[in-house]
């Protein structure tokens, strides 16, 4: 069987690494003096050269993206850290933050040195009321130290790093509506162009980053861009941590290398397998915007190469956050597809038409189908509605809708009722649930 | 009386405002609005106002942000808001079962709060903590893998 390997949540579990003198005990803040010995060029050639790809889901290179930001600022300019994890499923940056927050404080400072920003802003879930208040301590030590505020460690460099809390809406996950929440603003997303390097937060040049994609940098500082690029896969080196959650015997999260373990080895041998000896059923792969597997399909490869999305490979299907959901045989399909639809008719910003209008829409159909009110036609008009949000599994350029939330209410829509189109149109005829149900409370142990 | 905030709560404002520019004290809206509601339990459309000046933005612009985000309460709540995760992580392990119990138990629908205001019943959406399914958040804390017997003597606690 293979191994976690731990890079990120290597230290998790230390007592008391959330305070700065353990966290410096353990290596921590030496990736910070390193980098402020390199210029700020270098920083950016050695995440580029590491191929570090953003973790929040796109895969979008780390590098690159910070190559996109004004060399020599005219105006301030800004990093966003995205703490808003709110995708179904993931619960990894709640952890990073919690239990290692000077490791993405670090990240966060070498990051802000790199693109010459003023200030950094960590934009936390409003819910996540712990996570901000180990986050703004960690802030508080690291300003003490002389890591955060003027001429840190006698550069010359000024950075402010805050925290920003958000208010509970899913959106501000999305980059643009990040942007807009962070001004004062409802979080409804805008076009790009332009982008945020050139107009973000405050009008001005911005770049957001994940939680983890941060928690890596220092790391990446220390031991070079050859020693990442050594581990994990090719394309898309380094490690990922899978969240497993619903119906096994070990729910949790996991530190994997890229590429190296299949969904199968995820599901049964790190996160204990189906519980009470039932059968699979399906697998969420990451987050809610991500159509469901089958048993059959899950000896696929862990890596997002192998994925149409983001990688372009041949599994029709999306790799997404890592949030797996596992679900057995008592699982209802048209259940699981309801509960999704009732989050993104919440969630929706509203803004345009056919996400505003289609998600509800969606929800009150797949409603009726679980309730034993469907009619014939409703799963055409459901894949209408989808289809004209956006074909299965399209390029964000093929959206009818501002931002890719559009596709992601839309994907879950086409897998479901294309994978287990026989079940909706079981409910559909027979008026009833062919499944039976298991929602008992469960807690592991 | 017209209603204010305490000089406790308008100092840690004013050191908010300084996190973003001087042209952008609206920014500060989010932060303000929750330090607001701890407050006042809820924003009114009075405080809501009161926030909107304090910021130097039209009001109706303070309260199409405001209704935007879930977690801001437009009338009172109960001294415990009892949040309910519900997304399919939680829904697969027993979501549905807490709730059936909250609502026998204290007598009220979701989203309402009992007569002695004392506990308001809600959902949330995932909040990310689905390894410990079914999650409840109570007030600002977060209890994972709840059972009935956990939430009587968490719900005791608070009481």
């Amino acid at each position: 069987m293979p191994e976690e390997y731990k890079i990120i949540t290597d230290r998790f579990g230390v007592e008391g690494l959330q305070t700065i003198d353990v966290y410096r005990a353990h290596g921590g803040y030496t990736a910070i003096e390193k980098a402020f010995g390199m210029s700020q060029d270098e920083v950016i050639d050695e995440v580029r050269e590491s191929l570090l790809a953003g973790r929040g889901g796109a895969w979008f290179p780390a590098g690159v993206k910070w190559g996109f930001m004004p060399k020599e600022p005219r105006e301030p300019s800004y990093l966003c850290v995205n703490a808003d994890e709110s995708e179904p499923g993931t619960f990894k940056d709640r952890h990073l933050m919690e239990q290692n927050p000077h490791q993405m404080l670090e990240g966060t400072i070498i990051a802000s040195y790199a693109m010459r920003v003023s200030v950094a802003y960590v934009y936390i879930r409003g819910e996540m009321f712990e996570a901000r208040r180990i986050v703004e301590r960690a802030i508080a030590e690291a300003r003490a130290a002389g890591y955060i505020g003027r001429d840190i460690l006698g550069s010359g460099y000024d950075l402010e790093v805050y925290v920003h809390p958000g208010a509970g809406a899913y959106i501000c996950g999305e980059e643009m509506g990040l942007i807009q929440s962070l001004n004062g603003n409802r979080a409804e997303p805008r076009a790009k162009p332009p982008f945020p390097a050139q107009q973000g937060v405050f009008e001005r040049p911005t770049t957001v980053n994940n939680v983890q994609t941060l928690s890596y940098v220092p790391h990446i500082v220390n031991r070079g861009a050859d020693w990442f690029k050594g581990i994990g896969s090719e394309r898309f080196p380094g490690t990922f941590i899978f969240c497993v959650s619903g119906h096994v015997n070990n729910p949790g999260m996991f530190e994997l290398e890229t590429g190296s373990v299949t969904m199968r080895q995820i599901v049964e041998d790190f996160a204990g397998g189906v519980r009470d000896g039932r059968a699979l059923k399906a697998v969420i792969p990451g987050g809610a915007s991500t159509p469901p597997m089958t048993p059959d399909q899950i000896d696929i490869v862990m890596d997002p190469s192998n994925f149409l999305a983001p990688g372009g490979g041949d599994f029709q299907g999306m790799f997404g956050t890592g949030g797996i959901i596992v679900m057995d045989e008592t699982s209802c399909m048209v259940d699981a597809l309801l509960n999704f639809m009732v989050f993104f008719a919440h969630e929706s910003c509203g803004q345009c038409t056919p996400c505003r209008e289609g998600c509800p829409w969606a929800r009150d159909i797949v409603w009726r189908i679980e309730n034993g009110l469907g009619k014939p036609g409703d799963l055409d008009t459901l894949l209408d509605i989808a289809h004209n949000v956006g074909p299965y599994l399209c390029p964000p350029s093929r959206l009818t809708t501002i931002c890719g939330f559009g596709g992601a209410f839309a994907n879950p829509i086409h897998g479901f009722v294309q994978t287990f189109r026989d079940e909706f149109e079981a409910h559909i005829e027979e008026g009833r649930k062919p499944v039976k149900q298991d929602k008992s409370i469960r807690v592991p142990g | 009386m017209a209603i204010a905030l305490s000089d406790e709560t308008l100092k840690k404002c004013e050191e908010i405002v300084t996190h973003y520019p001087q042209e952008w004290r609206k920014a500060a809206i989010l932060p303000v609005l929750h330090l607001a509601q701890k407050e006042w339990g809820y924003i009114s459309l009075e405080g809501l106002r009161y926030v909107a000046n304090m910021l130097d933005i039209p009001p109706a612009h303070a309260a199409g942000v405001m209704s935007f985000y879930p977690m801001f309460h437009k009338a009172p709540v109960g001294e415990v808001v009892i949040h309910v995760c519900g997304t399919l992580s939680c829904a697969l392990c027993g979501a549905g079962e807490l709730t059936k119990h909250l609502k026998e138990k204290l007598k009220i629908d979701v989203g309402e709060t009992t007569g002695d205001g004392r506990f308001t019943l809600a959902k949330v959406e995932c909040i990310a903590a689905c390894e410990g399914a079914p999650a409840v958040l109570i007030n600002e804390e977060l209890h994972r893998c709840v059972t009935r017997e956990k939430l009587d003597e968490l719900l005791d606690r608070s009481a």
